[in-house]
């Protein structure tokens, strides 16, 4: 990344994946993020931990906390589910519990693909947990866990977003074919947005920046299943102006995680 | 070339990327799929050669989509370089085809892609005409290898059978098992590794790189069908050597396309 643009990956994670094949299953410190945030040049990374994601989200999320407690570039981020099995608390608790712990974002693996979360995105399942995020302004990132050339639960998504208009809602991973789709959800949504690395298309930045504005795109990674150089090269590369670079590069993610406002209630609590 | 302004560990002098393709593509939507949108992402990326194939050879018309591929070399000479798609659907033109683009200059090799063309094998009698005439003129054969199709063994024997045809599997045969895959291209020198897809994945090119040839792992994009930029990133932002980065990004294949001469 060029070196004078500010950066927020808000696509990263700790820990060690159960991978496959061609992948080096490293156990991913906080260091280690670190290291690679100074590598390609980006200041801040939205981390929530592969424990979280692979194992289970409860144990995994305060693993994040654990070990991102030292470690201000690292901002942490949880795995949630409903809480209606007991294996979460009720909205209300958890936001609490994420606003005690400085837990800055909220990600959902709803599929039903046995790498991921198995529940439905439906309001009778999520809706009082999404309702409790849009009033505490947490953003949400999704995950559908898509294989190569699947493609999202499109209509339960675009009904979740209408029900939820005011809540901030990044596509993560959205892959390389699902544009005929995504476009008009776009259009619908203006609080929806995708994340850069994972929208695996042919001059897609461009693209969609012509279409819809740079505050569409926010930057992230994937980082350790992806590589953190190549999104930086993907969004350096990318020919849009500076000002829709530094949108996409930080200022949307700052914006949708009140970062200015954060960091004056901790220099005033200091 | 302009390179790209961004501060990468080490930039090779050159990009030659062997895996892309032109056109449109029924299954999904491609910004700027063209000739223009590609040179425009060449030119960003600070890619210098380009090898490419016709999305229309592969699918519907093959000597349609071979001629978009001839336009193409001829309005960039020396940056746009063609494969000749040989389509077994089309088995009683393959031959023609084939003996008439690799007459025109520009074009280095072969295209198959035996998912698309409808799982014909490629050691099937469809194909033997390409690869009669690839052993004659020791020419580079790229072949698709996602999702199933031909196995390993289809392709070593092919290796075997025609040594002297340069066998580029598609996607490093990434939906094999990796140990085959190496144990593959240890075995038979006439086979290289197309890293296109396989980029997708962090450290997987390092994991390659620690157990394969080196001097037979090729950078290809797979652009437009994917970001190019994407799979150029995690080839220029990976934990290898220079030497390693400059034989993968180009002189492995300026070897093979003969362009090192």
């Amino acid at each position: 990344m060029e070196s004078d643009i500010d950066t927020i990956d808000c696509a990263v994670a700790l820990g060690c994946s159960a991978g496959g094949q061609w992948r080096s299953n490293k156990d991913i410190t906080a260091a280690d993020v670190v290291g690679q945030l100074d590598r390609v040049g980006s200041r801040l990374a939205v981390v929530h931990h592969l424990l979280a994601q692979e194992y289970a989200p409860a144990i995994g999320n305060a693993r994040v906390v654990e070990e991102v407690t030292n470690e201000p570039r690292l901002l942490p981020c949880w795995l949630v589910l409903p809480h209606h099995t007991g294996e979460f608390p009720a909205p209300e608790v958890l936001i609490e519990r994420m606003r005690a712990q400085s837990v800055v974002m909220a990600r959902l693996h709803p599929s039903a693909d046995a790498s991921a979360h198995r529940f439905s995105l439906a309001d009778w399942v999520i809706g009082d947990l999404l309702d409790a995020m849009t009033v505490e302004r947490i953003p949400v990132a999704v995950d559908f866990s898509l294989f190569r050339r699947a493609d999202p639960p499109w209509e339960s998504l675009h009904r979740t977003l209408l029900r939820h208009p005011d809540l901030d809602v990044i596509l993560i991973e959205i892959q390389g074919r699902n544009n005929r789709t995504l476009y008009p959800l776009l259009d619908a949504h203006p609080r929806l947005r995708v994340q850069t690395a994972g929208l695996n298309v042919h001059l897609g930045i461009e693209d969609v920046v012509q279409r819809f504005g740079a505050e569409r795109l926010v930057f992230g990674s994937g980082y350790p299943r992806r590589s953190m150089g190549a999104a930086a090269f993907h969004l350096a590369t990318a020919n849009i102006s500076d000002a829709d670079r530094a949108l996409i590069a930080s200022g949307n993610m700052s914006r949708m995680l009140r970062l200015t406002e954060r960091s004056v209630a901790r220099s005033e609590a200091g | 070339m302009i390179r790209p302004a961004v501060n990468l560990p080490h930039h090779p002098a050159r990009i030659v990327d062997i895996h892309t393709h032109l056109g449109p593509f029924r299954n999904f939507h491609i910004p700027r799929n063209d000739e223009s949108g590609v040179v425009a992402a060449m030119d960003a990326l600070g890619i210098d050669v380009i090898v490419t194939s016709a999305h229309a050879a592969i699918s519907a018309d093959l000597r349609y989509g071979n001629n978009l591929v001839a336009d193409a070399v001829r309005r960039n000479p020396g940056r746009i370089l063609g494969y000749c798609v040989a389509n077994p659907n089309y088995a009683r033109e393959m031959e023609a085809e084939l003996t008439r683009c690799l007459a025109l200059t520009g074009f280095v090799g072969v295209k198959v892609h035996p998912e698309l063309h409808g799982d014909h094998a490629l050691d099937a009698a469809e194909y033997r005409p390409m690869w009669e005439l690839a052993q004659e003129r020791s020419l580079p054969v790229l072949a698709h290898t996602f999702f199933g199709g031909d196995g390993l063994e289809v392709f070593a024997r092919l290796a075997d059978a025609y040594p002297r045809a340069q066998i580029l599997l598609g996607h490093a045969g990434q939906d094999f098992p990796a140990a085959r895959v190496v144990e593959l291209v240890r075995s038979h020198t006439n086979v290289w590794l197309d890293l296109s897809g396989l980029l997708s994945t962090e450290g997987a090119i390092e994991a390659l790189v620690a157990e394969a040839p080196l001097d037979r792992i090729l950078f290809g994009s797979d652009l437009p069908f994917m970001s190019g930029a994407l799979q150029l990133g995690t080839l220029l932002y990976a934990q290898l050597t220079p030497e390693e980065l400059d034989m993968i990004a180009y002189r492995n294949a300026e070897t093979l396309l003969g362009l090192d001469a």
